[in-house]
């Protein structure tokens, strides 16, 4: 009896702070208020999608400008649809680049073997913004320290003493299928989040090789630093309304760029509208960046379910590279 | 006087685990939390004796399969004749045969008695379910009730409460996982029916009926109770085991090393 009495007093206060504090957000429709599961915290749940067009970093034409003016973005976007003509799929920033150097045709990186075509493709949604991050203030990833520089100078080299493809462990963690970083920032191809939220915890669920990461609240320090993992290890808190995940123990190379055991990513998720999670990435590695960064990537609510994406099983891809690398070396 | 200081401190971390789960969650029994299987089943869902693991005379008695209680209601899993003989074909090439040791997704119902612990996620809407290996999950939808298009290798699974019961009932597998390291099968034609019943906070039955007439000559149910990690400190770790698949999937395919 007296549990729930406690219980009830603090679902009371919860509601009344939560209350005050959305009251006090500037970003919500008039009316709008965000919806609360039953322990008084912010309903994040659903399938959420990155497909938005905006660069992770901002073309140095637009300098320190974070957005752009409406005919800026009418004359792109113009630009940007005239190339899609069905041809070579387009993968998170490369049309948008594509279309800012004045591009007509859209080309794959890769020219020598097939590609994926557009009907791949996700819908992409454009906004005025001219890069995901916004922090620093050109919207540009940091330098390079020199060690990350003496780092991957190194690699390259050691890359170049062998063949393209002597073993499975020569090639990426994505074509691996191990993993397309953590966090998953690249948009417009199974770029969809599943958000779920139990008592004290949260998941968050990926299309891209089915990953879950789950992050428990207010569960105390990290692993010891001996685990490392491709997700890291999260321990996450409620500021408000504002769901805050930190993660560290990251096996290193486990983001998307080089970074080593050192990063610590701390996650910001904000529903801001019905429609609308607000998702703020920072990522800081003094052995790989001179300074922190910052990226917001705006979740799109999809009324849609995500698929299973059984890459590895299903990874015959890497099967024929090593086949091809063999055949080659054996002159056929 | 030390004695009533020791209840009172128990009750109080007892009291704090109390608040922390509650007993129920959107009006169902609350099945938030990590479980896990504490037998033998993902060796062999039949009783088996302990045995050598042939071919692995360097790891010693590391590689030996423990003895084991069926967890088949029945003891025997009604095969079909065809079907029994693949069963031991699964044998003869086991363990590399075995998806499980290509770090393949293990489906459902493995999944829920593989020797890593699983957690469940549970508000007011879909529940989730989360294994490490293979990097794994299933959402259990509560109201979505539409076909999946394609098989895949975890199916889709549906639930539904009956009573205090939670119901899940999941197909479209492909049919290429297996049901334990023992070359136990089933085809795509599959349909699995757990139900999972708490039995208090720290304890629930599990029960999964296999139906698949391709297979078996009729539907048969395994049973068993999962236990719930109570150390507050508890929590799923990664086991993306594709790099520890890497020699068997690409042995043959790795440069020699004198070749050019």
């Amino acid at each position: 009896m007296r549990e729930r009495v406690v219980a009830s007093i603090v679902a009371g206060l919860t509601i009344l702070v939560s209350v005050s504090l959305a009251g006090q957000s500037a970003k919500s429709a008039a009316g709008w208020t965000v919806p609360r599961m039953p322990d008084g915290h912010p309903d994040m749940q659903g399938v959420w999608a990155n497909n938005n067009m905006t660069p992770l970093e901002r073309p140095k034409q637009f300098g320190m400008r974070a957005t752009m003016t409406d005919a800026e973005l009418a004359e792109l976007k113009k630009k940007a649809e005239a190339m899609m003509d069905g041809g070579d799929a387009f993968f998170a920033d490369e049309l948008f680049n594509a279309a800012i150097e004045g591009q007509t045709k859209f080309s794959s990186a890769d020219t020598q073997v097939g590609n994926y075509d557009q009907t791949w493709l996700s819908e992409r949604i454009w906004d005025n913004r001219t890069s995901l991050i916004i922090e620093p203030p050109d919207g540009r990833i940091p330098a390079l320290v020199p060690a990350a520089v003496e780092r991957a100078r190194a690699e390259n080299v050691a890359r170049q003493a062998k063949g393209p493809a002597d073993r499975a462990q020569d090639l990426s963690l994505g074509t691996r299928c191990l993993s397309y970083g953590t966090p998953n920032i690249r948009a417009g191809y199974q770029s969809y989040f599943d958000i779920t939220q139990g008592p004290g915890v949260v998941a968050l669920r990926s299309e891209m090789i089915h990953d879950a990461r789950v992050f428990p609240i207010d569960a105390g320090p990290h692993v010891s630093k001996a685990i490392t993992q491709y997700h890291g290890d999260s321990r996450a808190r409620w500021e408000g309304d504002t769901l805050v995940v930190e993660t560290t123990n990251f096996v290193p190379n486990a983001f998307r760029l080089t970074n080593t055991a050192q990063l610590r990513v701390t996650e910001k998720f904000r529903r801001v509208a019905e429609d609308t999670v607000e998702y703020y990435v920072t990522l800081d590695d003094p052995a790989t960046w001179s300074r922190a960064w910052t990226l917001m990537i705006p979740l799109k609510k999809t009324g849609e379910g995500m698929f299973e994406y059984a890459c590895h099983e299903g990874n015959y891809g890497l099967d024929a590279i090593l086949r091809g690398a063999r055949a080659q070396e054996r002159g056929r | 006087m030390a004695a009533a200081i020791a209840v009172g401190i128990g009750a109080a971390r007892a009291q704090s685990q109390l608040e922390q789960r509650p007993a129920r969650v959107a009006g169902r029994p609350n099945f938030n939390g990590i479980w896990q299987a504490l037998n033998t089943a993902y060796w062999n869902l039949e009783s088996h004796s302990a045995e050598a693991l042939n071919g692995f005379p360097r790891l010693g008695a590391i590689a030996a399969v423990p003895a084991g209680r069926s967890v088949v209601r029945g003891g025997t899993i009604p095969y079909r004749p065809e079907a029994l003989a693949t069963r031991t074909e699964n044998r003869a090439k086991t363990p590399a045969a075995d998806p499980e040791a290509k770090c393949y997704m293990l489906g459902v119902p493995r999944v829920t008695y593989h020797n890593m612990p699983f957690q469940i996620f549970q508000g007011d809407g879909d529940l989730l379910m989360v294994y490490p290996f293979a990097a794994a999950n299933r959402v259990i939808y509560m109201t979505d009730r539409t076909e999946l298009p394609v098989d895949s290798w975890m199916g889709k699974s549906s639930g539904a409460w009956d009573r205090d019961v939670l119901v899940v009932t999941t197909r479209w597998q492909n049919g290429q996982s297996w049901l334990d390291r023992a070359g136990n099968h089933a085809s795509s034609q599959l349909t699995v029916t757990e139900r999972f019943t708490l039995l208090g906070p720290n304890h629930l039955q599990y029960e999964a009926t296999l139906d698949d007439p391709q297979t078996y000559t009729r539907p048969w149910t395994i049973e068993m109770p999962l236990y719930r990690l109570i150390d507050p400190q508890a929590q799923l770790l990664e086991h993306k085991c594709v790099p520890f698949a890497d020699g068997l999937l690409y042995q043959d395919l790795l440069r020699k090393d004198g070749k050019e």
